[in-house]
C-alpha cells in the first residue's frame, strides 16, 4: 500500500503524523512524505520521517514542493499515484467558517483514499464506519480493514434509516428498532450482514448499529456517544455532473462537521 | 500484510442495483385527457360562477352562522371548511367566491386562504388511511401528514404576519382596486346563458352554493384525470428514496410537481414512483414540502382572476409571495435547525398514539377556537 503523508506545516501536522505512525509500518510498501511552501520546509520531511519509524523495508520517497499544501499534495499524486494520502484539516476551528483552505475540496478533487486528521491524536482502537448500506460500503469495509486488522481495533458499521413510508399500502417494510431491521432482507441489512462477515472472516471484531433519524446527525451522535477514533465513510455519490448539482455532498459535510480523524475511501485499485 | 482488495463486484449473491428510474410521460389516452383539462376548466370555471351567485346570498348567511366577523375567525373558518371539503383548493376557491360576492373583506379572505391550506395538510394525515384523495390518489402516511402540517403551519404562520403586514400597510396597492371587475369578458358569452338559465329557476342562494360546490369538486377530479401519470422509468429522481438531495432541489421539485398537480398531498403521492420502495428520505421530504407548498395556490390564483378580479389576484399574490419569502429565508439561512426541530417534533408526535391522539385534538379545537375571535 502506497501512502502519501503531508508533512508539512499545518495546524494538525503532529496529530496527522502521530495517527499515521500508527499503522504505517505495518501497511506501508512505499510512503511519500510531501511538503508544500518550497525548500525551507524541507527539514520537516527528515522529523517526520523520524515520528513514523517506519521499518527499513519500507521505501521512504521525499518531495518538497512550492505553493500551499493543497496543491502540493496535488502536483505529488500526479506524478506518484497513492492508495492512501494522509494529512492534517488545514483549518482551525475559527477558519472553517471562511472560504479558505478546505481539506473536503481537496477530498473531492483526490482520486485515492483520504485519512484526514482533525483534533487530538488518539490510540485507534474503535473504528465507525457509516455505510449507506449501498455496494459502496464494500470498498470503504476494504481500506477501513486495513487500518484496523493489524492496530486490533474494532469496527462498528453505522447504517442510518432516514427513510419514512409515504403511504400506507405494503411497499415498504415497517422497520423501527434495530433488531428489525436487521432481520428483515432489505438490501441494506443483507448488505450490512455481508460486510460484517467479511471483516469477521479476516479476524476484526464487528458491530452492527442502526439508527433512526437524519443521516448526518445521527452518524456524529454516534461517534460522540461510542467515543470512537476515527470515522470511515464513503465518497460522494455522484456520479456525473447532474448528480453534482442534484445531490447533497454528505462526505463533504462530514469532514466539514466531524470533530475527530475521518477516513474517505474509494474504490480500491487491483494493484 | 496482504493488500485487501474490497470492491462491490468482489461480492456475489448481493443484489443488482436497482436501475429503477422514472420519469414523466402522457399515456397513450392524450385525447381523453385533453378532454378532461378542457372540460375541467370549463366546469371550473361554471363552479366559481355559481359560488359566487350563492355565496352573495347564501355566503353571508355561512359567515354570520360561523361568526366570521374577523381575519382571526375567517381563519378558523377556512381551517375548519378546509376538513369538511377534504382538501384546501375548494375552499380557497370559496373564499375568493365571497370576496367577489362582498361577503368576505380581503383581509378575511386572505386569512380564510391560509386556513384553507392548514386544513388541507391534516387531510393527509386524517383521510390517509381509508380513502383515496381526489379519486384514485394514494393516501399518504401518519408522518408524512404530520410533517406535512407542521412544515405548512411553520412556514404559513411568520408568513400570514408578512403578509398581513403588506396588505394593511399600503405596501401593496392593487388591493384597492375594485373587486367586481373580475377578468371574465372572454368568458361571459360561454357563461352568461346559462348563469341567466340557472336565475331563471329561482334556486336559492344555498342552492346554488351547492351546486358550485359539486361543480368545483367535479371540476378537480376531471383536471385530475387530464394530468400526466409519472411512471417509474427513466429520471434524475429515481433514487429518492435512497440519496439525499440537495434541499434547493427538493424544493424546486415540490414547486414544479405541485405547479401541475396542485395538491401538496398530490404531489406527495407522486413521490412513491419515484422512489422505488414507497419510501422517502426524512432529508428529502421537507424541502420537497416547503416548495409544494407556494405552487398549490396555483389554481387560486387562477380563480381569483376569473371571479375575483386584480383586488382578488393580488390577496392570492401576496399569500403565495410572503410563503415564498419565507421559504427561501429558512432554506437558505436556517434550514439545518429548521429540519432538525420540525422532524424532532414530528418524532415526537408519531412516537404514541397518545401524543397522535392529543396532536389530533388539538388541531380540531384550534380552528374552533379561532372561530371564536
Amino acid at each position: 500500500m502506497n501512502l502519501l503523508i503531508y508533512a508539512g506545516p499545518g495546524p494538525w501536522r503532529n496529530e496527522a503524523l502521530a495517527t499515521a505512525a500508527q499503522f504505517a509500518g505495518h501497511v506501508a510498501t512505499m510512503v511519500i512524505l510531501v511538503t508544500g511552501g518550497g525548500m525551507s520546509n524541507a527539514p520537516l520531511l527528515d522529523d517526520a520521517l523520524a515520528q513514523l519509524r517506519l521499518p527499513p523495508d519500507v521505501e521512504v520517497r521525499r518531495r518538497v514542493v512550492e505553493g500551499t499544501p493543497q496543491e502540493a499534495i496535488m502536483t505529488v499524486v500526479d506524478e506518484m499515484p497513492c492508495h492512501l494520502v494522509i494529512f492534517g484539516r488545514f483549518q482551525r476551528p475559527l477558519e472553517r467558517l471562511l472560504p479558505l483552505r478546505r481539506s473536503d475540496a481537496l477530498t473531492r478533487r483526490l482520486r485515492s483514499a483520504v485519512l484526514r486528521v482533525h483534533g487530538p491524536a488518539r490510540p485507534i482502537r474503535r473504528i465507525l464506519l457509516a455505510s449507506g448500506g449501498d455496494q459502496h460500503t464494500f470498498a470503504t469495509a476494504g481500506y477501513t480493514a486495513q487500518l484496523a486488522a493489524p492496530l486490533g481495533a474494532s469496527i462498528t458499521l453505522l447504517h442510518v434509516v432516514s427513510q419514512q413510508p409515504i403511504v400506507f399500502e405494503a411497499l415498504a417494510p415497517s422497520v423501527s428498532d434495530e433488531a428489525t431491521f436487521l432481520e428483515s432482507q432489505t438490501p441494506e441489512a443483507t448488505t450490512l450482514q455481508q460486510v460484517a462477515a467479511w471483516l469477521r472472516a479476516r479476524g476484526i471484531a464487528v458491530a452492527i448499529r442502526v439508527r433512526f433519524g437524519l443521516v448526518l446527525d445521527e452518524i456524529l451522535t454516534e461517534l460522540d456517544e461510542g467515543d470512537y477514533d476515527i470515522l470511515a465513510v464513503g465518497t460522494h455519490h455522484a456520479a456525473g455532473p447532474l448528480d453534482r448539482v442534484l445531490l447533497e455532498d454528505l462526505t463533504g459535510d462530514l469532514l466539514d462537521r466531524c470533530p475527530r480523524t475521518v477516513l474517505v475511501a474509494r474504490r480500491m485499485p487491483r494493484s | 500484510m496482504a493488500w485487501w482488495v474490497m470492491n462491490d463486484d468482489d461480492m456475489t449473491g448481493v443484489r443488482a442495483e436497482q436501475r429503477v428510474a422514472v420519469g414523466m410521460s402522457l399515456h397513450p389516452g392524450w385525447l381523453l385527457r385533453i378532454v378532461c383539462a378542457v372540460a375541467g376548466l370549463l366546469v371550473f370555471i361554471l363552479a366559481l360562477n355559481l359560488l359566487k351567485e350563492g355565496a352573495r346570498d347564501y355566503g353571508r348567511a355561512m359567515v354570520a352562522l360561523f361568526n366570521v366577523t374577523s381575519p382571526v375567525s375567517a381563519l378558523g373558518f377556512g381551517w375548519l371548511l378546509a376538513y369538511m371539503f377534504l382538501s384546501g383548493s375548494p375552499v380557497a376557491a370559496i373564499a375568493i367566491a365571497f370576496f367577489a360576492a362582498g361577503t368576505l373583506n380581503s383581509l378575511q379572505t386572505f386569512t380564510m386562504i391560509t386556513g384553507s391550506r392548514l386544513g388541507a395538510s391534516l387531510i393527509v394525515l386524517v383521510v390517509g388511511f381509508f380513502y383515496y384523495l381526489r379519486g384514485h390518489r394514494r393516501a399518504a402516511s401518519i408522518a408524512i401528514g404530520v410533517l406535512s402540517l407542521l412544515t405548512t403551519a411553520a412556514i404559513y404562520l411568520p408568513a400570514m404576519a408578512l403578509g398581513y403586514w403588506a396588505l394593511t400597510s399600503g405596501f401593496v396597492q392593487t388591493i384597492q382596486a375594485d373587486a367586481d371587475a373580475p377578468l371574465m369578458s372572454v368568458l361571459d358569452w360561454i357563461y352568461e346563458p346559462i348563469m341567466n338559465a340557472i336565475n331563471a329557476l329561482g334556486l336559492p342562494g344555498w342552492a346554488k352554493f351547492g351546486a358550485g360546490v359539486v361543480a368545483l369538486l367535479m371540476a378537480f377530479a376531471l383536471l385530475d384525470r387530464a394530468l400526466p401519470q409519472v411512471e417509474p422509468e427513466s429520471n434524475a429522481f429515481s433514487r429518492i428514496g435512497q440519496l439525499v438531495y440537495r434541499p434547493m432541489v427538493m424544493f424546486a421539485l415540490g414547486m414544479a410537481v405541485t405547479s401541475v398537480t396542485m395538491s401538496v398531498s398530490v404531489s406527495l403521492s407522486i413521490l412513491v414512483p419515484l422512489s422505488v420502495r414507497g419510501l422517502v428520505r426524512r432529508e428529502n421530504t421537507l424541502p420537497y414540502i416547503m416548495g409544494a407548498n407556494i405552487t398549490t395556490f396555483i389554481d387560486t390564483l387562477v380563480a381569483a382572476l376569473i371571479v375575483g378580479g386584480a383586488a382578488a389576484f393580488t390577496i392570492v399574490l401576496v399569500e403565495m409571495v410572503s410563503v415564498a419569502i419565507l421559504s427561501l429565508i429558512v432554506l437558505l439561512f436556517f434550514y439545518d435547525a429548521f429540519q432538525r426541530s420540525i422532524l424532532r417534533l414530528q418524532d415526537s408526535i408519531v412516537r404514541h398514539r397518545r401524543t397522535l391522539a392529543a396532536f389530533l385534538v388539538v388541531m380540531f379545537i384550534i380552528p374552533v377556537i379561532l372561530l371564536a375571535f
